[in-house]
């Protein structure tokens, strides 16, 4: 039905995350017929990205150099390290704009299920940015899954004998969230967490 | 324990008790139905129709107005009806309760993926499955349930931890979180990991959810049991309880004592769990024994009729528990239920349901079983997933 070249294209986009054959069609639709406005942008910045994008072999963030804009900044507070499962949770903390400190990507998290072993994560090289003695805090800032605490705790275990305060992002009420649509475990996160009204 | 625990219901109270039923059900490419519609007032229903007609499938339309997987545990992709083109399925009602209630549940996706999402819809918005807790309670009990206590425990610990589940919702979770954590720790047991300390933080975690599971199931039993055998009719007076090493040691220590000696049990048998995989101790080895008391006896010795009655028994209990915590009357669905009863069971049963007050929805082959409930129940017809209304006098 489709040239083997479209038929390409739509095989591609298909394995996008969120996307499926009958979105990839759409998709590749699109493309050809906005190809001016979208197609040839699209197809030189995807070839860009191949070309320039490497993983920052200090905290594993993706930049096109290979010590990233962040660990670059002499305006990031170095005594301060976030400890992110992967790159779209450090974006996820950086579109906050309330955090100035350093981050750490583990690259996943520990599941025997999946065969993600600590062997699989950059727990070593976490290490070795910790023996430089400026980190001061650690924030873990990972999920509250099983996998996300199994892998907290076990950080938190490798580097307990340093003097680092080791902290957690706060569980509990969403901003602008009300209690009545809040679930029990939440709820009872939240009221562990509880602190004085200033 | 909850506020209000143990309180048997007053029969005074059913007054501050709301009303819940469905006033009209639609289905759309479900099951062996393409188009359906049925409009039912607050009275009980009873489908009758030959084998394989689609009756059990109304039933299991109205079990997904409870978050999970419906009466057959089915996937979200085996509802669609079979030689349809797509994927998509509805089930919408307009359900009867304090006001006016719009609930829509199905599948609506572009694409046909291997386990598309349910989505839920409350009054035409989109809302998380657990939100359908808040609006109705849905209590079931099918065929498959007969054999309940000749099965092994873990079929009788599934069908408690369901029971457990549609009360306290979070019951769930807490399962989950330590079905999850075992498995992971059996998986390293089982490669001879040297990672003792990701082993040590797995086994706590078990130790931690394994005693919220046992504090749900014991606050459950303690509402539950002194509701059974309430009712206004001779359904038998059952005790559930739970037996393992856990609940003895709960019996006899705090929680917090007995989650370090759990964690602590869990540790010392790993060298036995590596072999036999699982773990020798645990929520997942409990023992939930049905005990009939008037009878003397438990559960597996009783004859299938007098287990029939038990199961019946526990279920009308779980219906006075679900009204007095939520003030509302939950849904019942029976499916071939009432054609395995006796005469005289047959009419406690339709007593005990009057009583309540409850929408019951009825299932059954022979039309005639049904007429003791005269004008208190309406009844439809069914054939080849077409429905007959049909007025009995």
């Amino acid at each position: 039905m489709h040239s083997p070249d479209i038929q390409r294209l739509i095989q591609l986009l298909s394995k996008l995350p969120g996307l499926g054959p009958r979105s990839g069609r759409r998709a590749a639709l699109y493309l050809i017929k906005n190809k001016q406005t979208t197609l040839e942008p699209l197809s030189l910045s995807l070839i860009r990205v191949a070309e320039t994008i490497k993983i920052c072999t200090i905290c594993g963030n993706l930049d096109s150099e290979t010590t990233c804009a962040l660990c670059r900044s002499p305006e990031r507070d170095e005594s301060l390290l976030c400890i992110v499962a992967e790159v779209d949770d450090l974006w996820a903390m950086e579109r906050s704009g309330c955090y100035k400190g350093h981050y750490h990507v583990l690259g996943g998290v520990l599941s025997a299920l999946d065969g993600v072993g600590p062997d699989k994560l950059s727990i070593p090289a976490l290490l070795a940015r910790l023996e430089k003695g400026k980190v001061k805090e650690v924030v873990m800032a990972l999920s509250t899954t099983i996998e996300g605490q199994t892998t907290a705790y076990y950080v938190a275990e490798q580097i307990k004998e340093r003097d680092i305060s080791i902290t957690k992002l706060a569980h509990g009420v969403p901003m602008g969230g009300e209690l009545d649509y809040l679930d029990d475990g939440t709820i009872s996160a939240a009221l562990k967490a509880r602190r004085p009204v200033n | 324990m909850r506020p209000g625990s143990g309180v048997s219901l007053e029969r005074s109270l059913d007054t501050d008790v709301h009303s819940c039923w469905i006033a009209a059900l639609s289905l759309q490419n479900f099951r062996n139905y393409e188009i359906f519609h049925l409009e039912a007032d607050q009275r009980s229903v009873v489908l009758t129709g030959e084998n394989g007609a689609g009756k059990t499938n109304i039933l299991e339309a109205l079990s997904l107005l409870t978050p999970g997987k419906g009466l057959r545990r089915a996937k979200n992709s085996d509802f669609a009806r079979v030689g349809s083109d797509s994927q998509n399925w509805s089930v919408s009602v307009i359900m009867k309760a304090d006001e006016e209630v719009q609930v829509g549940t199905g599948v609506q996706s572009l694409e046909n993926l291997e386990d598309p999402r349910r989505i839920v819809k409350i009054n035409h918005a989109v809302s998380p499955q657990t939100a359908l807790s808040e609006w109705v309670s849905v209590l079931w009990q099918t065929p498959q349930m007969d054999g309940l206590f000749d099965e092994g425990m873990g079929v009788q610990r599934k069908f408690l931890d369901r029971l457990v589940s549609t009360l306290f919702p979070e019951h769930t979770q807490h399962l989950y979180r330590y079905e999850h954590a075992l498995r992971e720790r059996s998986r390293l047991l089982k490669e001879g990991s040297s990672e003792i300390k990701w082993i040590e933080i797995l086994e706590a975690t078990i130790a931690q959810e394994g005693l919220a599971i046992l504090s749900l199931r014991d606050v459950f039993l303690k509402e539950l049991n002194p509701l059974c055998g309430t009712g206004v009719t001779n359904f038998p007076k059952v005790e559930i309880s739970l037996r393992g090493d856990l609940e003895s040691w709960a019996d006899h220590m705090s929680s917090l004592e007995a989650e370090e000696k759990f964690q602590r049990s869990l540790l010392e048998s790993r060298h036995q769990d590596t072999q036999f995989g699982g773990a020798k101790t645990g929520t997942h080895q409990t023992q939930v024994k049905v005990f009939h008391v008037a009878e003397n006896k438990f559960a597996e010795v009783c004859s299938t009729g007098e287990q029939k009655a038990l199961l019946l028994g526990i279920m009308l209990a779980n219906c006075r528990l679900h009204m007095k915590h939520h003030r509302r009357r939950p849904l019942l669905l029976l499916d071939e239920v009432v054609a395995h009863l006796d005469a005289s069971r047959r009419a406690s049963l339709f007593e005990e349901i009057e009583d309540l007050g409850v929408q019951a929805w009825f299932t059954g082959t022979d039309e005639s079983i049904f007429l003791p409930l005269g004008e208190k129940a309406q009844f439809f017809k069914i054939h080849r997933a077409k429905i007959v209304p049909k007025i009995v006098n």
